[in-house]
């Protein structure tokens, strides 16, 4: 085991990031914010302003990082030992998820409000389950290399053949088709997180018992 | 002749901290989180307590880790860190032995 650790520091670097992130936490607290940011915030409530919906999702993200470590420490962590993965790993959940994300509604109101160029608009909102397909693909398949675990790697042809989907069928549904593809997104990620933090918490359980 | 001279140099120059196993297993969790407890390196090195402690202090006496002590109810957490140093030493360190190894399994 000493002699693996020193020969493969990659390799040790990818089970360290995977116990980091074994709790569930982090595709929890994802899966629950694209689910609301395309349920209920996006279409419901219909913000006004889209500078509003940045702002708002900066504001949620701001706080979601040390939420997570914050609950780690204290709950999920605390009998098994609390580790935290490099932060090298997570830099690409901003520019692949994050970023995008936040800026996506900032850019429509650019265009659509500064530049009135509303056909280019509607292009770019059909488009977007496309490009979002492609950034989830590039995100779920850097976690999965990273030591995320497998089901990663299923998550990313997953999410590249959704996006193709509901960009081919976005015709009847608009807008909608982005909403939809977050919508999913959330909610496949809430189920496993779920699943996640009830494995952990069994291991955790029956390893005291021992 | 000469070459034996520079191995020989390189091996004198290795760093004895780390260089001590159960400091370079520290150290190389360590050098691959961004932090840790007390409870983590315990379960995962499979070390004592008091091994543990003093080991983690011997590091913390160099400047090659951090440590954060905090209260969670009535109990201290102790939550450790690499510094900026004992990254550069960790990685001086692991070219070196890489370096030795290399020449002398050539």
């Amino acid at each position: 085991m000493w002699g693996d650790f020193m020969s493969n520091q990659q390799a040790l670097k990818r089970k360290l990031y995977y116990m980091s992130q074994r709790d569930g936490l982090t595709e929890l607290f994802t899966g629950a914010f694209f689910f609301f940011y395309s349920s209920i915030i996006m279409s419901l409530l219909d913000f006004s302003s889209d500078a509003k919906k940045t702002a708002l999702f900066a504001f949620v993200f701001a706080f979601s990082g040390p939420i997570i470590q914050f609950m780690r420490k204290h709950f999920t962590y605390s009998q098994s030992g609390y580790v935290k993965g490099k932060a090298e790993i997570t830099k690409p959940y901003l520019f692949l998820v994050v970023f995008p994300i936040a800026f996506f509604p900032a850019i429509i109101g650019v265009f659509l409000h500064v530049f009135h160029f509303d056909a280019f608009v509607g292009s770019l909102i059909s488009f977007s389950p496309l490009i979002f397909g492609i950034l989830f693909l590039f995100y779920y398949w850097y976690q999965y290399r990273s030591g995320a675990g497998f089901f990663y790697s299923i998550f990313a042809f997953v999410s590249i053949i959704l996006g193709i989907l509901i960009f081919i069928f976005n015709n009847q549904l608009q807008i909608e088709g982005y909403f939809a593809f977050f919508t999913i997104n959330g909610a496949v990620l809430v189920l496993f997180g779920i699943y996640k933090l009830i494995t952990f918490m069994k291991q955790v359980d029956s390893s005291e018992r021992k | 002749m000469k070459e034996n001279n520079v191995i020989f140099d390189e091996i004198l120059m290795i760093d004895k901290t780390i260089h001590e196993p159960a400091r370079l297993f520290l150290m190389s969790i360590l050098y691959n989180t961004e932090e840790v407890d007390f409870l983590f390196l315990l379960n995962e090195t499979q070390l004592s307590k008091g091994n543990i402690a003093t080991h983690t202090r011997k590091l913390e006496e160099e400047g090659y880790l951090m440590v954060k002590k905090e209260f969670v109810g009535k109990k201290t957490h102790s939550t450790y860190m690499i510094t900026e140093n004992g990254k550069k030493i960790f990685e001086a360190y692991t070219n070196t032995m890489k370096k030795i190894l290399d020449e002398i399994t050539q």
